[in-house]
């Protein structure tokens, strides 16, 4: 479970333990942790160190399930060394691992995009968003209603044919 | 009509990450949800006995499993996951996207729908600094009546057509204004980027400079000629054209003058830098202008149903004229 640590100087083994709603345990290093914006907030807010096996001050996170946490923790760790990179550069060429680690199902994805949202990683939000958006390039309704699930009612029937909202978009296919 | 498919925010050449990952099975056709695809495995047996494979199956193994063909199982709708990401997620995933994905997306589901009608979002405002020229931001009064971004956007794509006009006309920077050089003995049009032919379709039309002898406002096909030679009302000179002529307040098709618009004694005259809206009403099929919110009469009626382009015409040299799609009028 402990994933692999760089040693830090002081105590062996520091890091913090993260307790997701479904009482999943996942320990994370201080440097790791830097990437998500929340958590850092959230330790300096409250004063917490880091402890052997994150013992001393366990941090629950409300809204994220333990699979979606581990896979967060895996790609903090992975970058933990990372230099401060501005989005943007990061986002134009996506590096090899990141592309392997995006290989997920749909709603794995989904669940990783919300819980980056909500720990507040950016690069992990802007790469794994741009994914999605790739899925959905060049797509039509109809496929990616299939993909992403979604009823299609009366009223977007009708909205595709006649809406003057739509005409724009309409017209573009003409 | 043409879409700058280099323009897309996220050009393919530079994304390096696969779109690959929710088609796990090559044919399209056949397309499953991945929710679709973890029911078939767990009902693959007929008693309901889970399957003895893990779930980590490649999609060789399953096809060969599934049971039911994809209809049976279309009333078990897989679960509307992703339309329920947050507004925040979606605004970000459609940042990337074009306008024709963009328009797949918003018919895709409400929550898509919705997030995507909100008129000022991050994504129309990108889009919009995107295609608009830069004149265009900085014009003050050239938007004046288009309050949100998504149909300053649309306004865009309604404009002058800079491949559609007499060469004796250019349309400047700011891509909404068409200005026409001084030649002599020529007449010269131009037509809007789009036509309509579905639904009440209004433009408002700014005749920026001196209207000379002949300056005439209205509506054409395809097919209506943009330049002859000599200073003729050229826009209602055949039947492929309407015209108003703001010189004479004379309405002209077919080359017939169809009589004094507005219908009453002494017309007032057009003066330069007065708000013209042409009203295209391709249901009813009729075309009416209004002056300042004040309606002026229907000026054409018993329009063919075609595709029909906003369109003027001029023979003053360096005169301009503005035009801006505005959407459809509220009524009443």
């Amino acid at each position: 479970m402990t994933p692999s640590l760089k040693k830090s100087p002081k105590i062996e083994n520091a890091c913090f333990k993260l307790i997701t709603e479904d009482k999943e345990e996942v320990l994370i290093s201080e440097l790791a942790m830097k990437h998500s914006k929340f958590l850092t907030d959230f330790v300096s807010n409250f004063g917490f160190s880091p402890s052997v096996n994150g013992e001393k001050n366990p941090i629950q996170i409300q809204k994220v399930t333990g699979p979606t946490l581990k896979l967060i923790v895996k790609w903090c760790e992975h970058h933990k060394n990372d230099p401060k990179i501005r989005e943007m550069d990061y986002c134009k060429v996506t590096a090899e691992w990141d592309q392997q680690f995006l290989q997920m199902d749909n709603e794995v994805m989904f669940d990783l995009v919300r819980a980056s949202n909500f720990l507040d990683v950016r690069i992990l939000f802007a790469i794994s968003t741009k994914t999605i958006a790739t899925w959905i390039k060049g797509k039509n309704s109809e496929q990616l209603r299939a993909i992403f699930g979604g009823t299609p009612s009366e009223k977007s029937e009708e909205k595709r044919k006649n809406s003057v909202g739509n005409n724009e978009k309409r017209r573009k296919i003409e | 009509m043409t879409e700058n498919n280099e323009e897309t925010i996220v050009p393919d050449e530079q994304c390096n990450l696969t779109s690959s990952t929710p088609m796990k099975s090559s044919d399209l056709e056949n397309v499953e949800s991945p929710i679709e695809r973890k029911i078939s495995i767990v009902e693959c047996d007929g008693e309901g006995n889970p399957p003895i494979e893990s779930s980590e199956e490649t999609p060789p193994d399953l096809t060969s499993h599934s049971v039911a063909p994809r209809r049976r199982r279309s009333p078990r709708r897989p679960e509307v996951s992703a339309s329920r990401l947050p507004l925040k997620v979606l605004n970000q995933i459609f940042q990337y996207l074009s306008l024709k994905d963009l328009r797949s997306a918003m018919l895709t589901c409400h929550s898509w729908n919705n997030a995507l009608s909100m008129e000022d979002s991050d994504i129309w405002q990108q889009l919009l600094v995107q295609k608009l020229p830069e004149a265009a931001h900085s014009d003050p009064f050239l938007f004046v009546e288009l309050r949100s971004a998504r149909k300053k956007l649309r306004a865009w794509y309604f404009a002058w057509n800079t491949n559609d006009i007499s060469r004796n006309n250019y349309i400047r920077t700011n891509g909404f204004t068409v200005h026409r050089q001084p030649v002599a003995q020529s007449t010269d049009g131009v037509r809007g980027k789009r036509g309509v032919s579905q639904g009440v379709h209004a433009f408002d039309i700014t005749w920026d400079g001196p209207l000379g002898t002949v300056a005439v406002v209205g509506f054409a096909t395809k097919h209506a000629a943009l330049h002859c030679v000599g200073y003729i009302a050229l826009l209602g000179s055949d039947d492929q054209s309407w015209g108003w002529n703001l010189v004479d307040n004379v309405l002209m098709h077919n080359g017939v003058q169809l009589g004094v618009y507005p219908k009453m004694n002494n017309p007032p005259k057009y003066e330069v830098g007065e708000k013209i809206r042409l009203v295209i009403d391709c249901d009813m099929h009729v075309a009416y202008f209004e002056r300042n919110s004040e309606f002026l009469g229907i000026a054409f009626s018993h329009i063919p149903p075609l595709r029909l382009f906003p369109a003027v015409c001029a023979v003053y040299g360096n005169t301009e004229v503005t035009m801006v799609y505005v959407g459809s009028p509220q009524m009443g």
